[in-house]
């Protein structure tokens, strides 16, 4: 292949969306179990070919804090209607549970198989991981003491899904600070200079 | 029907993926670069196919076509940032 073809093609690449940051998460999530040196292998092919990429995925997080804060009220205001015996508020939590599981098998996944992604992914303050945090600390807990009151079969599942997603959220906060803290390829602890936010509640392990 | 016409779907892209990673480097780029449907294909097998917490994963995975076209889907992805793989992967 002629000289400078690997700088076209990491161009090329980003340019035309043949990978992008949902299909990284995609072949994380769907290989990197079955095949995880070839998965990392992959990744840091990709990330040294193209560091656009690293780029994306730091950029992907506001939007995805957005997304989760706009989960949050939204699951808070259908428990308020469980709690005042409105049924409708169990409409669309196995959708709720599904989507946090997805993103947080994605993320634990991703963070498996390439680490050095964690600084990215805890920039803004570590606002992901406080996201994260109040879900597993306070959302589901809540749900679930609400749900239990209701004592019918049909909440098994939801409590269920519920530990299931708690258990995924856990694996996943510890991935972010194991890999943005505690990476041996990271620099040395005493320069780095993480921030988080102040009020973030963390993670109650069980 | 629609499980039939997707198989179908599948056996085709599965065999098209098998032509493309069997081309030379030049060869294999220039298929790439010229064939548009070819990104849209991958982007749709990644978001569609079923993740292992699905429920319903099961049967509708592991016949020989999705197995094998599994394995070209990530060979495509390794060759298309990693040139050293070319020759060397069996697909």
């Amino acid at each position: 292949m002629p000289a400078g073809f690997r700088h076209e093609q990491g161009t090329w690449l980003y340019d035309r969306w043949m990978i992008d940051v949902p299909k990284i998460f995609d072949l994380c999530v769907l290989y990197g179990e079955e095949n995880p040196d070839l998965t990392r292998r992959f990744l840091q092919n990709l990330f040294q070919l193209q560091p656009k990429y690293l780029n994306d995925v730091q950029e992907m997080v506001p939007t995805l804090v957005d997304n989760l804060y706009l989960l949050e009220e939204r699951c808070n205001d259908a428990i308020v209607q469980l709690r005042h015996g409105n049924e409708m508020g169990l409409l669309g939590w196995t959708d709720v549970l599904k989507y946090l599981l997805d993103v947080c098998v994605n993320l634990s996944l991703f963070l498996d198989l390439y680490p050095a992604a964690g600084e990215q992914l805890m920039q803004n303050r570590g606002l992901l991981l406080c996201s994260l945090a109040r879900i597993h600390d306070t959302l589901l807990p809540q749900f679930e003491s609400t749900v239990r009151r209701m004592a019918e079969d049909a909440m098994q599942d939801l409590m269920q899904q519920s530990h299931l997603v708690m258990a995924a959220i856990q694996r996943t906060g510890f991935g972010l600070l194991k890999a943005a803290y505690l990476s041996v390829d990271s620099e040395d602890l005493s320069t780095k200079r993480m921030q988080v936010e102040p009020d973030c509640t963390f993670l109650s392990w069980q | 029907m629609h499980r039939i016409e997707s198989d179908q779907a599948l056996r085709v892209l599965n065999r098209d993926l098998g032509a493309l990673l069997s081309l030379p480097d030049v060869e294999f780029w220039k298929v790439v670069k010229m064939q548009p449907s070819l990104n849209g294909s991958i982007d749709s097998y990644l978001r569609f196919r079923r993740r292992i917490f699905d429920a319903d994963d099961a049967d509708a995975t592991r016949s020989e076509t999705h197995h094998s076209l599994s394995r070209r889907v990530f060979f495509l992805l390794m060759r298309l940032c990693d040139m050293s793989l070319c020759s060397k992967l069996k697909v």
